[in-house]
């Protein structure tokens, strides 16, 4: 058998293995956003990721990603749609010696993780029909430009972006689209008071919220080490090792934050510091040293702790930090390189230039900026028209009636906890 | 003092000694009212004059203990009224700020009966529950709102002869749970309104004393009065509330007043002090060796601080008719008072240290 069957071989197991990682994030989401609102929403927030992955993969596979990797203009990709084309059409994954069918799927994992970020902006209040038709407008006109933009051979690819991963392509602009949702749906009835003031709405469980933060910790070495899609070198470890120790500084850049500002250590505040930490070091898992790769972990998880408090302060409802722990940190992430990216791993990857830190000048700084300004201007835009357009027409949110008793039993007519808030339920429990 | 200064402080001192006599004067609960009501102009004339913050207390407090014991006294003549005079003594007293002589403008009752009735249980029960209300509902009447929580004489487990009094504490040191430590440390600060005030010191002194033989219960107090977090990091940052209808304010009450008059309180209790006021249990701890002369001028410094906050606070609530509570902007300090405050909130944290600390040294002096 010669050597490259062989690698090809290993090639491909190891992308299936980084996609089905990256697809069990599904349940990582479930879990963190389910843990992180309430009992009466619990159902509806853990089984709309599956609605989510669903749609995202029929959608995907009918059009995004041939926008995303297909070959086309600098803009989008003009061909590939439904996986059809000739040997020239994917010429962007080229560079990936596994099937098309395997790149589909790791690619598709990867649209799955940012419209799950997206709905932590619609989570507790918006109508399930908006999840049907923000879904897939996500997986095939918002995310796949993005994607084309960074690698599928866009423009910001050829300008050199470094965004290995996807702390831009994949949590920016899940981040942005999340924003928006928020901004337009209001906040939760009850979140604030009239005076603006903030109210405590807490996760119903905290266990499901460490649970899905260590599901996505997992999954992430898939996320990011199987951005490699080979196994030649053994570059994946070096991309998983950045990728840990982030994570691990995060955990320890939010609880110090969290006990330094507000005199708590407060536990989904460490949560949510792993996952910005490991947002951050999406971009940049590939382009710097192991200490760069801590000190953009613990400013990700220190930061984005500050971020979360002072916009709920200033009146967004953001119920999961969805926008801190994803778009701001996605941000640091993708600035990051313009400072940390090392000269030997920049030649290794062979993607821009090095950093700031390393004499590599302003250039890779700048790249990285427009890169962020970019891809947060084209989301933002196409996710305020759609989402202000169908709020206008069909409504993005739950009546406040169906909001109090919850979307679980005003969406889907059962309760994810039944015995504590089905009154049938309740009242026999009491009465044995 | 120039002219102005000198008319000026003789316009407050008419008007401290006006607002005295017509509190004198009140036959009616109304009229004791209505010159609570008016208490903020006169504290806004004295907090302009140049008297001191203690000052302005120790007059404030004063009215607030006139007022209290005339209609302490009015329930006291109807109850007679209604079913006799009781056969033997009784005193009504305050407890916690009023006992601390820390009252400000506008504030919560908290208060208790003992007594020593030598008459027929039912008959001396009945007395005590219908006094203890009818004192409680006329202080209300003119303008000394309900204790949220209940610590009042017209709640049976406020209101007690002598002996049933002793039981009940000895009770509390028995089980030392959270909810015990916090009744005897809220029996520390006692103080007589009305009646014969004889029966409460000796209380007083009888609970001191028997305390001092229940180290481990001295111990867990100090443990308790020390382990109150005081929100300010290591860096000088205050902690502010983060939600709810305060978010953004910092409670001066929880945050460091009580912390502080707690651990000064169960200090003074290590050391036999029998005193009330936060200020003379101050004075006697430095007197006793307890503190020092530079400590003590640090304590009282904080402690005029945190009187002067919560005054201010307190008639600013007033002016803008809002429900009194302590949660204040730090923003609306200044940066001068910013300072004091954390210098003030490290002293407490000092104090807290230095109370656990002599709890568990008195305890292993006693040898128990």
């Amino acid at each position: 058998m010669k050597e490259s069957t062989i690698m090809m071989y290993m090639d491909s197991l190891w992308v299936m293995v980084a996609a089905v990682l990256v697809i069990g994030m599904q349940a990582g989401f479930a879990l963190l956003e389910a843990g992180s609102t309430r009992m009466k929403n619990s159902g509806h927030v853990a089984g709309k990721q599956i609605l989510s992955f669903a749609l995202a993969t029929i959608a995907f596979w009918a059009a995004g990603f041939g926008i995303t990797f297909g070959e086309g203009n600098s803009l989008f990709g003009t061909s590939g749609w439904m996986l059809e084309g000739d040997s020239k059409t994917f010429d962007a994954l080229s560079w990936a010696n596994v099937p098309l069918s395997l790149k589909f799927l790791f690619q598709l994992a990867f649209v799955g993780v940012s419209l799950a970020i997206a709905w932590g902006g619609f989570a507790e209040r918006a109508k399930l029909s908006v999840y049907f038709i923000f879904g897939i407008v996500f997986t095939v006109l918002i995310y796949p430009v993005i994607g084309h933009w960074v690698w599928g051979g866009g423009w910001l690819g050829e300008m050199g972006m470094q965004d290995f991963a996807g702390s831009t392509v994949v949590h920016l602009q899940g981040a942005i689209a999340a924003l928006v949702a928020t901004l337009l749906l209001g906040p939760r009835i009850g979140k604030f008071n009239k005076d603006r003031t903030p109210n405590l709405i807490p996760g119903h469980n905290q266990v499901y919220t460490v649970l899905g933060g260590i599901i996505l910790w997992i999954g992430w070495f898939g996320f990011n080490a199987g951005s490699t899609m080979g196994t030649a070198d053994g570059f994946f470890g070096y991309v998983a090792l950045t990728t840990n120790l982030a994570a691990a500084a995060g955990a320890i850049g939010a609880i110090l934050t969290s006990k330094f500002l507000t005199g708590k250590a407060d536990i989904p505040a460490m949560v949510n510091g792993v996952l910005a930490a490991l947002v951050a070091i999406t971009a940049a898992c590939a382009f710097v040293e192991a200490w760069a790769a801590i000190v953009i972990g613990f400013f990700a998880g220190a930061f984005t702790f500050w971020t979360s408090v002072y916009f709920e302060r200033k009146g967004v409802d953001d119920p999961i930090y969805a926008f801190s722990v994803h778009g701001i940190a996605g941000i640091i992430g993708t600035i990051s390189t313009g400072f940390f990216a090392s000269p030997r791993l920049v030649e290794q990857t062979g993607v821009g230039k090095a950093g700031l830190f390393y004499g590599g000048g302003f250039e890779q700084l700048f790249v990285q900026t427009i890169g962020v300004i970019g891809a947060a201007v084209y989301v933002g835009v196409i996710s305020f028209i759609l989402l202000f357009a169908m709020k206008k027409l069909v409504g993005l949110r739950v009546t406040p009636e169906q909001e109090i008793s919850g979307l679980d039993i005003s969406e889907h007519g059962s309760y994810g906890y039944p015995e504590h808030l089905d009154p049938s339920l309740t009242s026999a429990k009491k009465a044995n | 003092m120039n002219f102005f200064d000198e008319s000026k402080g003789k316009q407050v001192a008419f008007k401290i000694h006006s607002v005295k006599e017509k509190v004198q004067k009140a036959a009616t609960l109304e009229e004791l009212r209505r010159v609570h009501e008016k208490f903020i102009s006169w504290i806004q004339a004295l907090q302009d004059s140049q008297h001191s913050i203690g000052e302005i207390y120790a007059h404030l407090n004063e009215t607030h203990d006139v007022i209290a014991r005339k209609a302490v006294a009015f329930a006291y003549e109807r109850v007679i009224q209604d079913i006799g005079e009781p056969e033997g003594n009784l005193c009504f007293f305050s407890m916690g700020s009023s006992a601390r002589q820390e009252q400000t403008i506008w504030t919560d009752q908290d208060n208790g009966l003992i007594h020593d009735f030598r008459m027929d249980q039912e008959k001396a029960e009945r007395f005590a529950r219908e006094f203890s209300e009818a004192s409680v509902h006329y202080l209300s009447e003119a303008g000394y709102p309900l204790c949220p929580g209940n610590v009042m004489a017209s709640n049976p487990r406020w209101r007690h002869s002598e002996s049933e009094w002793k039981t009940q504490m000895a009770a509390y040191w028995n089980k030392t749970s959270e909810h015990d430590l916090k009744y005897l440390m809220m029996l520390l600060d006692t103080r007589p309104i009305f009646g014969n005030p004889g029966l409460l010191y000796q209380l007083k002194s009888w609970y001191l004393h028997e305390l001092r033989q229940h180290p481990n219960v001295i111990m867990k107090m100090s443990s308790l009065a020390g382990s109150h977090d005081i929100p300010i990091n290591f860096a000088g940052m205050i902690f502010t509330e983060r939600w709810g209808k305060f978010a953004g304010r910092f409670d001066v009450k929880q945050g460091v007043f009580a912390p502080f008059t707690n651990a000064v309180k169960v200090l003074a209790a290590i050391s036999n002090v029998e005193e009330s006021s936060t200020r003379a249990r101050l004075i006697v701890l430095e007197e006793r060796g307890e503190l020092s002369l530079l400590q003590l001028e640090d304590c009282i410094l904080a402690y005029d601080f945190l009187l002067d906050l919560r005054l201010c606070h307190s008639v600013k609530a007033r002016e803008n008719d809002d429900k009194l509570d302590y949660h204040i902007l730090l923003s609306r300090l200044g940066t001068k008072r910013v300072h004091q405050l954390k210098d003030t909130m490290r002293l407490v944290k000092w104090l807290q240290k230095k109370t656990k600390k002599r709890g568990i040294q008195f305890e292993q002096s006693t040898g128990f």
